[in-house]
C-alpha cells in the first residue's frame, strides 16, 4: 500500500499533540500578559487634555502643593479636579496671552468648566475614598505613580483589585505618618536646596516611582501604625469595604 | 429576601446615564443583569459613618448609623446598630422576651430578628386592641 | 438460558467473517449510498432546531435570561431541569464503555461506540444551561480558579462550582475515551476508503496506526486505565448535579437520598435514550446481526433494575417526608402530589413507576415498538422528575409570602427543543462520518467466540471470560 503521508509528517504528529497539550495553557499565558499590558490598563497613556497641564513644572519646579488644586482630598471621597477660577488665581496675571491657555480663559470668561479627560478611574462598582487613604498616611504617588515628574499626567498605577488587596491584606506594608504625605514633595523640590534633603530611603523612592518594599524596622514601624490607627485587619479585606 | 436581575433593568447605554444614576442613588451600583441583589443594610451608610468614625479616630456611635427603611419607618418600628456593643439600642431590643428569629430551625443566623406583637391572652384583663 | 425465539445467546448472528464485519461497519462511513431518507430527515430536522436554539440564544444574550420563565421565587426552571436531564443521559454511555469493560461484559462491544458518543452530545447539550444560566454567561470563565487580576478564587464551598469541574472532567474524560476507542478503526477506514481526502483526514486521526504488536499493547494499557478513571466518574457526576440540591436548605431537597437516587435515574435516563437510538438505527442501517435481541433484552434489564431504583426513591422520599413530623417537608409532599404541579407529580409516577413494569415481561422486552413506546415514557418520566423536584420546592418555600408560580415561555419551550435539535444532528452527523460500531472489538469478539475467523451459526458464546487476549482484532488487514 502506498504510503499517505511522508515521514517528514511524524514531526508535524507530534507537535500537534504538544500544541493540544500545551495550547489551552499558551492562550491563559496570552490572555494574562494582554490583560496586564498598558494597551489595556493605560498605565503610562497620556490622554488628550484641552490644555497641556504639566504637573512637573507646577509641583516639582515651581513648588504648588497638592492640595492647592486637588483641595478636597483630605476631606472627601474625592480629591476633585479644581475649578477654573483655581487655574485663573494665577493665570489672571502671568501667562495671560499665552495661547495654550485659551480654554482656560474662555471657559472663565463663558462660565463652563473645562472638560478634562478623566485618567484615574476606578471601576464604577468600587467606591473609594482619598480621605482615609490620606489620613493612613498613604502617599499620593503609591497610587498615582510620580505625578510631580510628569510631564504630562498618564495613569501611574493599573488599579487591579489584586493590588488593592496587597494593601488591604497587609496594611503594615504600606501605612504611614499622616503628616508626612504632602511634606515629601517639599523636600523634593528641584533646583533648590531641598533637592531631597533629609528625606528616608523610603520616601525617596515613594517620591521617584511610588514603589517601595518595606525592610524588617520599617514594617515593624508600618505595624506600629496599624496598632495606633486601630485597623481591623480581618474586616479591610471584607467585599463591603470597598463594593456597594 | 433575595432578588436576581434577569433583564437589564436599568439601561446602561440610555443618555444622560449620570443623570439616571445620580436619580437614584450615586453611594450605590445600579446593578447590570445578571447580578444578585439584597438587601445590604443599607452598606453605603455604614460605610460613610465608619470613615468618619475612622477619620476622627473614635469607634461608630450608637444610632450614628441609620438605615434607610429605619428613617422612613414612621412608627420607629425598626432599630438598626451593632449587636456586638451591649449598651447599644439593638443590643437591649434583641434581649426583650418578645424578640424571635424567623425559621430559627434552620440555623441560618439571620441578623433581622423580629418582636412578637403582645397579647393580652386573658379576656378578663381587658380587650385586645 | 431460554430458548426464545430471536432470542439467541450469540451476540453475533448470522454467518460473519472478519472481513464481512469490517466491510459492514466501514461501508456505512465510506458508501454514500448507504444513508436512507430516515437520515436525512433526522439530519435536517435536528439541524433545523440547531438554528432556533442560535436564534433563542442570540436574543438570550442580548436580553438576559429573563427572556425565560425563571422568576424571583422559581430562580431555576426548564434551564436546569434540561440540564440535569442531558447530563443523566450521557451516563450510559459511560457506565457501557467504562465499568462494563471492566467487567468483561462482551455484549458492550457493539453498542460501546454510540452510547460513549451519545454520551459526549448529551454532555455538550447538558453544558450549554448552566453556562447560559449564569446571567452573564461573557463571564463564565470565573468559574475556573486561573490567574486573574482581581486576587480571586470561586468559591469551593458551593456545589455549583463542583459542577463546573465535575462536568468539564466528565467531557475530558470521555472524549478521550471515545477517540482512543476510534484509533484503530479509523485506521481501518484510512486504509478501506478509495477517496485521497478521506484517506488523508483518516490518516491522520489515526496518527500512524499500524496495528503493530506494540501498538496494541500500549492501547489496551491506555485504554484500561482510562476505564478506571471513568468508572468513578460514572458514580461521581451525578452525585454532584444532585448536591446542587441536596446541599441546599430547601424542602423537598435537603435529602441525603439523592446522590444515589440521581446516579440510578441517570443510568435509567442514559439506558432508555441508547434504546431510542438503537432501535431504529440497527433497522436502517440493518446492523441487526451485531445489536442482537440478546443486547436489547439486557438493556431493557438495566434499565428495569435502575427504574426500580429510581421508583423505591420516590417511596422514600414520601415515606421520609411523613415520617421527618417536619412541617414543611410534609407540606412540601402534599404540594408536590396535590398541588399546582400534582399532574406532574402523577404523570411522573405512571411514567417512572407503571409503565417500567411492563419490562418485566420478556414479550414486551423483545417487542421494539413497545419497548420503543416505554424508552419514550422512561425519556418524559425523567424529565418530570427533575421539573417536581426544582419546581415544587422552589415555589413552595417555607414562607407563603415567597411563594410563586412558573410558566416557561417559548423560549424555554425553543431552548429544549433546540438541543433535542443538536443531538439529533451531532448524533446523525456521526452516524455518517465515523463507524457507529466497534469495528476491531467486533472481531476480536468474532474470535472469541469461533477460535478462528469464521462463524457458524452457534457455537461458544462470547460471555466466556477473555483468555484469548486482545491481540488478532485487526487481522486481515495487514
Amino acid at each position: 500500500m502506498a504510503q499517505i503521508f511522508h515521514p517528514r509528517a511524524n514531526i508535524l504528529a507530534k507537535f500537534s499533540l504538544i500544541l493540544l497539550a500545551t495550547g489551552p495553557l499558551l492562550l491563559l499565558l496570552i490572555g494574562t500578559g494582554v490583560s496586564r499590558a498598558s494597551y489595556n490598563t493605560k498605565v503610562g497613556m497620556v490622554a488628550d487634555q484641552p490644555v497641556p497641564f504639566s504637573h512637573e513644572h507646577h509641583v516639582s519646579e515651581l513648588g504648588i502643593d497638592c492640595r492647592y488644586c486637588h483641595s478636597n482630598v483630605e476631606n472627601s471621597a474625592h480629591a476633585t479636579v479644581p475649578p477654573t477660577e483655581t487655574c485663573m488665581s494665577c493665570h489672571s496675571q502671568i501667562w495671560t496671552n499665552s495661547p495654550l491657555l485659551e480654554p482656560v480663559r474662555q471657559s472663565y470668561k463663558t462660565n463652563t468648566p473645562i472638560k478634562w479627560a478623566q485618567v484615574n478611574k476606578v471601576p464604577e462598582f468600587v467606591y473609594f475614598n482619598h480621605s482615609i487613604h490620606i489620613k493612613r498616611g498613604l502617599n499620593c504617588n503609591i497610587c498615582h505613580g510620580s505625578v510631580q515628574q510628569m510631564q504630562l499626567a498618564s495613569k501611574g498605577k493599573a488599579f487591579f483589585m489584586v493590588w488593592c488587596l496587597n494593601c488591604h491584606r497587609n496594611p503594615e506594608k504600606f501605612v504611614n505618618d499622616p503628616d508626612k504625605v504632602f511634606s515629601i514633595y517639599e523636600k523634593g523640590l528641584k533646583g533648590t536646596d531641598h533637592e531631597y534633603a533629609d528625606l528616608l530611603p523610603e520616601e525617596r523612592d515613594i517620591l521617584n516611582s511610588g514603589e517601595h518594599t518595606r525592610t524588617p524596622e520599617e514594617l515593624a514601624k508600618g505595624e506600629a501604625w496599624v496598632k495606633k490607627f486601630g485597623i481591623k485587619k480581618k474586616q479591610l479585606a471584607d467585599c463591603w469595604i470597598c463594593h456597594r | 429576601m433575595r432578588r436576581f436581575n434577569f433583564l437589564n433593568y436599568t439601561d446602561h447605554t440610555e443618555e444622560p446615564y449620570a443623570v439616571t444614576m445620580l436619580a437614584r442613588n450615586p453611594n450605590v451600583t445600579m446593578r447590570a443583569r445578571g447580578v444578585m441583589e439584597k438587601c445590604t443594610y443599607c452598606v453605603q451608610r455604614i460605610s460613610a459613618a465608619r470613615i468618619e468614625a475612622k477619620k476622627e479616630g473614635r469607634p461608630i456611635k450608637d444610632g450614628e448609623v441609620v438605615s434607610a427603611c429605619q428613617q422612613a419607618c414612621p412608627t420607629k418600628s425598626i432599630t438598626f446598630g451593632d449587636m456586638n456593643d451591649p449598651k447599644s439600642e439593638i443590643a437591649k431590643v434583641k434581649k426583650q422576651p418578645q424578640n424571635y428569629i424567623l425559621l430559627e430551625e434552620l440555623n441560618t443566623k439571620p441578623r433581622t430578628t423580629y418582636l412578637t406583637r403582645l397579647r393580652n391572652p386573658n379576656p378578663k384583663l381587658g380587650k385586645e386592641s | 438460558m431460554s430458548a426464545r425465539e430471536k432470542l439467541n445467546d450469540d451476540l453475533i448472528l448470522g454467518k460473519h467473517t472478519f472481513r464481512t464485519i469490517n466491510d459492514k461497519v466501514n461501508n456505512v462511513v465510506l458508501n454514500q449510498n448507504s444513508h436512507t431518507i430516515p437520515w436525512a430527515v433526522c439530519f435536517m430536522v435536528g439541524f433545523m432546531l440547531l438554528q432556533l436554539m442560535g436564534l433563542v440564544i442570540l436574543w438570550l444574550l442580548y436580553r438576559g435570561i429573563g427572556i425565560w420563565g425563571v422568576n424571583n421565587p422559581s430562580m431555576w426552571g426548564w434551564d436546569i431541569i434540561n440540564f440535569v436531564w442531558w447530563i443523566g443521559i450521557g451516563h450510559a454511555g459511560t457506565l457501557i464503555s467504562a465499568i462494563l469493560l471492566l467487567l468483561k461484559q462482551s455484549w458492550r462491544n457493539s453498542i460501546n461506540r454510540f452510547a460513549e458518543a451519545m454520551t459526549l452530545f448529551a454532555v455538550a447539550c447538558a453544558g450549554l444551561f448552566p453556562l447560559l444560566h449564569t446571567g452573564r454567561p461573557y463571564m463564565a470563565y470565573w468559574m475556573f480558579p486561573y490567574p486573574n487580576v482581581l486576587a480571586m478564587t470561586p468559591n469551593f464551598r458551593s456545589p455549583l462550582l463542583w459542577d463546573v469541574f465535575a462536568i468539564s472532567t466528565y467531557a475530558t474524560v470521555s472524549a478521550v475515551f471515545w477517540f482512543l476507542g476510534l484509533i484503530p478503526d479509523l485506521a481501518s477506514l484510512r486504509d478501506k476508503s478509495k477517496n485521497p481526502i478521506f484517506k488523508g483526514i483518516f490518516g491522520a486521526l489515526a496518527m500512524g496506526w499500524r496495528g503493530a504488536a506494540s501498538h496494541w499493547q500500549r492501547y489496551e494499557s491506555a485504554y484500561i486505565m482510562l476505564a478506571g478513571l471513568s468508572t468513578p466518574l460514572v458514580l461521581s457526576v451525578h452525585s454532584i448535579v444532585s448536591f446542587d440540591f441536596a446541599v441546599a436548605n430547601l424542602p423537598g431537597w435537603h435529602v441525603t437520598l439523592f446522590p444515589p437516587y440521581f446516579v440510578a435515574g441517570a443510568v435509567y435516563a442514559g439506558f432508555a435514550m441508547v434504546l431510542t437510538l438503537a432501535i431504529p438505527v440497527r433497522a436502517w442501517y440493518n446492523m441487526k446481526d451485531f445489536i442482537t435481541m440478546r443486547h436489547i433484552d439486557w438493556m431493557a434489564k438495566v434499565m428495569l433494575a435502575t427504574g426500580l431504583i429510581v421508583f423505591y426513591g420516590y417511596l422514600c422520599e414520601g415515606f421520609f417526608s411523613w415520617y421527618s413530623g417536619n412541617v414543611f417537608e410534609i407540606d412540601m409532599m402534599r404540594f408536590r402530589m396535590f398541588g399546582p404541579y400534582g399532574w406532574a407529580y402523577w404523570m411522573l409516577i405512571l411514567c417512572n413507576g407503571i409503565v417500567p413494569q411492563f419490562l418485566w415481561f420478556p414479550k414486551i422486552r423483545t417487542n421494539l415498538v413497545a419497548l420503543f413506546i416505554i424508552c419514550q415514557f422512561v425519556s418524559l418520566g425523567m424529565w418530570l422528575e427533575r421539573f417536581v423536584i426544582i419546581t415544587v420546592s422552589l415555589t413552595r418555600d417555607f414562607l407563603p409570602s415567597s411563594w410563586g408560580y412558573f410558566t416557561p415561555t417559548i423560549y424555554d419551550i425553543g431552548m429544549f427543543v433546540g438541543t433535542v435539535g443538536q443531538f439529533t444532528f451531532l448524533m446523525f452527523g456521526f452516524l455518517r462520518v465515523l463507524p457507529m460500531i466497534n469495528n476491531f472489538e467486533m472481531k476480536e469478539l468474532l474470535y472469541r467466540m469461533t477460535g478462528r475467523g469464521h462463524h457458524h451459526g452457534h457455537t461458544a458464546h462470547a460471555l466466556e471470560p477473555d483468555l484469548a487476549g486482545h491481540t488478532a482484532g485487526d487481522g486481515e488487514e495487514h
